[in-house]
């Protein structure tokens, strides 16, 4: 049975490894999100076969970062083999920085840092953000950004300074720069700089051909799974990769393989 | 499972994105790939030109498709550039039609208010023509007055977006008669919950296509977390007794 089929029949895809590397979880502004804490959450994950989430607080994101990374920090603390938490940093508030990422370095479960410019409004390449690059580079972390092309703050181009400067920062556009316009922009800043890294969340990544376009013009090596749940249902984004019109081997790397090499992660039955 | 899909477009339109086609014979390899039996069909020019020239062209596009369902598209009749109602809903059903779909904000700027589609309203509910419309189309309020002052319309809203619990379950607890198209509505778990609180029966598959990845609502659909029986219904049981009850 191939995986369109299995996908067809609603069948858990356990045997193959699911990384989603840019979730979100509890309550946000703006609209009513079905489960959104770390127990649904996993129930979704165990439904279609996903074996972890990195996680960022929509408390963090929308309001206050210190109040909503303790959500995010505690639901890895629970489910450590399935949940990992992104430390959300606020440019706002650039001195209280180091202090909270350092909390939560000690305590463990921690995927990378996330920013969000546009929730923010922060440009990327702002000063209140240089302390999020240093970081990144001291600690060896990897940032996951919020992307949108055509954004005053999210935009990806307001990233080349950043790469520029920050050599050997590792970045992951989030929604590979969001709108169509912004996709070509995108494939030409990865072709430049080797750390930058996509994920695949979003509306407009859903649409038809954009996975197709993103593993014709760019390193699949470098492509990531992800939902953007729960705002979206992972198995839209499931069903984006698995239907598209790629090899296998493509999926899978996608899937999970990448993530596993950038992050250095191993699962359960990975040997060492 | 058999799907059904309720939401598909062909014919060239202007700006094609990146995987988008515009020929039947390439949504109907689509369909092959995904698994999906039948399709209601609109045309690209009923939404972006004319809906006359559109409605003529479905009708040719979909002839000889025994899988493939011709969707009309309706504007005022006042003007003149469509029959009545009567007559034009009597027509399309004469020729297969078991579905109009409008454009009145984006496309063609006409108001759904008694004074302009009364009639054609009317028609529809006395027909049981079930009446599809984008969620960008009308505001919330605009579907729930609409909704009061014709209680039997059959109305599928199409492509609410994730964020519209806070509009729709009110609407859908008030209003019998609204369906919600699932291409767009991809929440964590919402199509689950609607289905619980307001009944499977009320939630209809559709793809989206040529815009978006098929895959993404056979997806949604199969990892929904219903039973099978929901399952089917929203794959094709639901829009198959509709299409049914057309009189």
């Amino acid at each position: 049975m191939d995986l369109i089929d299995k996908v067809r029949r609603g069948l858990s895809l356990k045997g193959i490894d699911i990384i989603d590397v840019h979730a979100h979880i509890g309550e946000g502004r703006g609209h009513f999100i079905v489960g959104a804490r770390e127990d649904e959450l996993i129930k979704t994950m165990d439904l279609i076969g996903i074996k972890m989430i990195f996680v960022s607080s929509n408390a963090a994101i929308f309001a206050d970062e210190e109040f909503g990374n303790e959500i995010a920090i505690k639901a890895a603390a629970r489910y450590p083999e399935k949940i990992k938490a992104y430390v959300v940093l606020n440019p706002n508030y650039p001195e209280r920085m180091r202090a909270e990422l350092e909390k939560y370095l000690k305590k463990g479960n921690v995927a990378g840092i996330k920013i969000h410019p546009d929730l923010q409004s922060y440009p990327l390449n702002g000063k209140g953000y240089e302390k999020v690059w240093e970081l990144a580079l001291e600690y060896d972390l990897i940032v996951l950004t919020h992307s949108w092309g055509g954004s005053p703050y999210a935009d990806p181009k307001l990233l080349e300074a950043v790469l520029k400067k920050y050599n050997g920062i590792r970045v992951i556009l989030g929604h590979a720069g969001g709108v169509f316009e912004g996709f070509s922009t995108v494939v030409e800043m990865l072709k430049k700089y080797e750390n930058l890294f996509i994920d695949i969340c979003g509306s407009i990544p859903n649409s038809l051909g954009v996975i197709e376009y993103f593993v014709k013009h760019i390193d699949n090596d470098r492509i990531l799974f992800a939902s953007d749940m729960p705002w979206i249902d992972p198995s839209a984004l499931l069903g984006n990769v698995v239907f598209a019109d790629i090899k296998d081997e493509v999926k899978f790397k996608i899937f999970a393989l990448n993530a596993k090499r950038i992050f250095g992660i191993m699962l359960g039955e990975d040997k060492i | 499972m058999k799907l059904f899909d309720t939401n598909c477009m062909v014919g060239k339109f202007m700006k094609p994105k990146l995987g988008t086609y515009f020929e039947k014979n390439s949504l109907l390899r689509i369909m092959d790939r995904a698994g999906i039996n039948n399709a209601l069909v609109y045309h690209a020019l009923s939404k972006e030109c004319s809906p006359c020239d559109g409605n003529r062209e479905i009708l040719e596009s979909v002839e000889k498709e025994k899988r493939l369902f011709p969707v009309f598209t309706l504007v005022p009749h006042h003007t003149g550039e469509v029959e009545n109602p009567r007559q034009f809903i009597s027509k399309a059903i004469a020729k297969g039609v078991r579905s109009i779909r409008v454009f009145p904000s984006l496309m063609h700027y006409f108001s759904l208010k008694d004074y302009s589609f009364r009639e054609a309203l009317a028609e529809m509910e006395k027909r049981k023509m079930p009446f599809m419309i984008g969620a960008g189309e009308l505001s919330w309020d605009e579907i729930d007055e609409m909704c009061n002052r014709h209680p039997g319309l059959r109305l599928i809203v199409m492509e609410a977006d994730y964020d519209a619990a806070r509009f729709l379950y009110p609407l859908l607890k008030r209003h019998p008669n609204i369906y919600i198209e699932i291409s767009n509505y991809r929440g964590h778990r919402a199509i689950r919950d609607i289905s619980e609180r307001f009944g499977a029966e009320r939630v209809i598959f559709g793809t989206c296509l040529p815009f978006y990845n098929p895959g993404v609502a056979i997806s949604l659909l199969m990892y929904s977390g219903l039973r099978q029986k929901e399952k089917e219904m929203i794959a094709s049981k639901n829009i198959e007794r509709l299409i049914k009850e057309v009189k």
